[in-house]
């Protein structure tokens, strides 16, 4: 894992003493509101329906477990008891008090993590593979250049005041596992014909009120420019960004009006200007980065995994919960383990503190003392030996962490939404809940097999609605919740934006809705067809005709 | 003010979070603000909704509650009631689990 350094030290040591200074002013009234907001939201503070709300970053979703038993204790501290994991691999914590914060952004900070960039019009949290550097289809270790691309991208004067948020993510496979193609910059991973390694760069992708794919801009961009091609990108869009209509004001907009081959042509003039320079990245500095992502003292000699193979035979629930939660790493006799926070009528993404506490010995005992968030609200411990997969598998069913559902319907990605959130119309961990609740029989999510079920509260999109299976937007209708439902979505390579498939349903009414489909999708699809190979095969209409009966003529 | 206007005028409370806490409040009598919604001042005109508006901004003003606004509300048996969604969850917190809510916590 990357260590600060005495810069990285002095930087967010010197933002924890300056807040504390900025939050005693405001006190005392030398600071306004409006003086006040923008510093507050600098440091990822929020203010929410209920109480304020403090984001903390967690870059490319990497933890310690000091780091996590860290995060535990400021949910007991100044929290009420849990943390809210988001599909920016982030931690939000929904009840801080204004007083407490330097407080807890002291403690965050001792641990080295902090709140910045976490708000506001710069670069944000730059997220990578959850799987990165144990994946066994991955070219490279993507968290090496989400951290490159993290150093440069801090308190960067340049880009602090861009037109709107900025969103960058990387993936070392070709396999998608970071929703590139939904970022405003995507960094894919190539190899080019000589062999080389670089990256494919996709641009101007994202959700919100206009979904958008990324277009690619370059096809192979060489390691060793990767910071003066960002910088360059970031130069356009900061001159060029519309600045008048917030609405209008993300990169995908601009690179829409501009037309993809024009931006890219001002990118790479801009790109001539600067590249060989300063920001040249050179491979010595590269592999220093590479050294703390090295891969940790495997066992070369793994032990024969009979035990773990008897295990499996002998309990039904933890072979379910290895054929769903477990997947292969490049080491042989290790594995990936994905444990999911989201048992069925619980909110997606929450743990509490107590769980984080045992996250933390788990990942400690069993995987190199390492741990990940997902952008699908679970955590990975990537580097789990088969042999002790039995041993963990029960600690976690005691921690009530064992649920065996990862990709599968119950899987649910979902919002704060109005339960929480300051610009939502609807909720959305409650119909989270509701239809994990519908679908909680392990025999029948099986059946089921892979569902991306996503569900944002509001336009915006936090949720990831459009690049669900089946994607749930809610919506006011005169102070009422209703939802909208979106069919089709996928967040990957093979990448697609959701169709809406009608009137919106009732918040009584959507659950039963998506019942229906997933019926409909069981009845007609062939064998081992996927929601999405049957949405493509069959299209809208029997989806349609079983939620809203036959079409009139 | 005519008879007509009164009767078109939604009754209404002014709302806030508090600066220090972060928590909802209600501006109740004699400028203060309250935590139970039943505790808060009914206002049934524009003149009583112009006046009550200036006190938030004073309270703003002087670092007590941020960003306060007048929110529609029915009077029932229980007291005022929220017309809106967003403000019936604002008043008894989150509906995700009971634990989770305002009064399960109260702000010690
Ligand atoms: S999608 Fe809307 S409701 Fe959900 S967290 Fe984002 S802004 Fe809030």
């Amino acid at each position: 894992m990357y260590r600060y350094d005495e810069f990285d030290h002095t930087i967010v040591q010197e933002r924890v003493d300056q807040f504390r200074d900025q939050v005693s002013r405001r006190v005392s009234g030398e600071l306004t509101e409006e003086e006040f907001r923008p510093l507050r939201l600098m440091n990822g503070l929020y203010l929410q329906l209920h109480a304020y709300m403090l984001r903390v970053a967690i870059p490319y979703g990497t933890l310690s477990s000091k780091q996590i038993r860290m995060l535990a204790h400021i949910a007991r501290r100044y929290d009420r008891g849990y943390g809210h994991f988001t599909t920016r691999q982030n931690i939000q914590y929904n009840w801080p008090k204004l007083e407490d914060v330097p407080d807890l952004l002291a403690d965050l900070a001792s641990v080295e993590m902090h709140a910045i960039q976490t708000s506001g019009n710069c670069i944000r949290n730059v997220t990578a593979d959850a799987y990165a550097g144990v994946a066994d289809d991955e070219l490279e270790d993507s968290r090496i250049y989400a951290e490159i691309i993290r150093q440069w991208s801090t308190l960067h004067p340049e880009f602090s005041f861009l037109p709107r948020k900025f969103k960058i993510a990387v993936s070392g496979a070709p396999t998608d596992r970071a929703a590139v193609r939904f970022h405003d910059i995507g960094l894919q991973m190539r190899q080019n014909i000589r062999g080389e390694v670089g990256f494919e760069v996709l641009v101007g992708g994202g959700q919100g009120r206009t979904p958008i794919i990324a277009e690619t801009i370059r096809d192979f961009l060489p390691k060793q420019d990767l910071l003066s091609y960002l910088e360059a990108i970031l130069r356009v869009y900061n001159m060029l960004g519309r600045r008048d209509n917030i609405y209008k004001a993300r990169i995908k907009i601009l690179v829409k009006e501009t037309g993809r081959d024009k931006f890219a042509a001002l990118v790479e003039e801009e790109w001539n200007r600067i590249r060989g320079g300063a920001l040249d990245l050179h491979k010595d500095e590269i592999n220093r980065i590479r050294s703390y992502f090295a891969p940790p003292l495997y066992e070369l000699t793994p032990e024969p995994d009979t035990d773990y193979q008897i295990a499996r035979r002998a309990d039904r629930d933890f072979d379910r919960w290895c054929a769903s939660n477990v997947v292969s790493n490049k080491q042989p006799g290790y594995g990936i383990v994905n444990i999911s926070l989201k048992p069925a009528g619980m909110a997606p993404g929450d743990a509490t503190a107590d769980q984080m506490d045992v996250l933390a010995d788990l990942a400690e005992t069993y995987s190199f003392d390492e741990l990940r968030v997902t952008h699908k609200q679970n955590i990975v411990l990537g580097h789990v030996r088969l042999v002790g997969l039995h041993a963990l598998w029960q600690q976690l069913d005691a921690a009530g962490l064992a649920t065996a559902n990862i990709g599968l319907a119950s899987d649910i990605i979902a919002c704060p939404g109005l339960d929480y959130c300051n610009l939502a119309n609807a909720r959305s961990i409650p119909v989270a809940q509701r239809i994990s609740e519908r679908f909680a029989n392990p025999d029948q999510l099986a059946r089921i097999g892979a569902l991306r079920i996503n569900i944002s509260g509001c336009i915006n999109a936090c949720g990831h609605h459009h690049v669900g299976d089946i994607g749930i937007l809610g919506v006011d209708r005169r102070g009422e919740e209703f939802y909208q439902i979106t069919l089709g979505g996928d967040p990957t390579e093979n990448v697609a934006i959701g169709e809406v498939i009608g009137p919106a349903f009732s918040y009584d009414d959507v659950v039963d809705a998506v019942e229906t489909i997933i019926a409909t999708y069981e009845t007609i699809r062939t064998i081992d067809e996927t929601f999405a190979q049957t949405w493509r095969r069959v299209g809208v209409t029997p989806f349609k005709e079983k939620l809203y009966g036959p079409a009139r003529h | 003010m005519s008879k007509k206007t009164e009767q078109i005028f939604d009754t209404k409370v002014v709302t806030a979070n508090m600066l220090l806490g972060g928590n909802v409040v209600y501006m109740a009598t004699g400028s203060s603000w309250d935590e139970k919604l039943a505790n808060a001042l009914i206002i049934k005109n524009d003149d009583a909704l112009t006046r009550l508006n200036k006190v938030a901004q004073e309270a703003v003003t002087s670092g007590i509650v941020v960003g306060p606004y007048a929110i529609a509300v029915k009077i029932g048996f229980a007291g005022p009631q929220p017309l809106s969604k967003r403000e019936q969850i604002r008043a008894t917190g989150p509906t995700i689990r009971a634990d989770y809510s305002e009064q399960a916590v109260p702000n010690v």
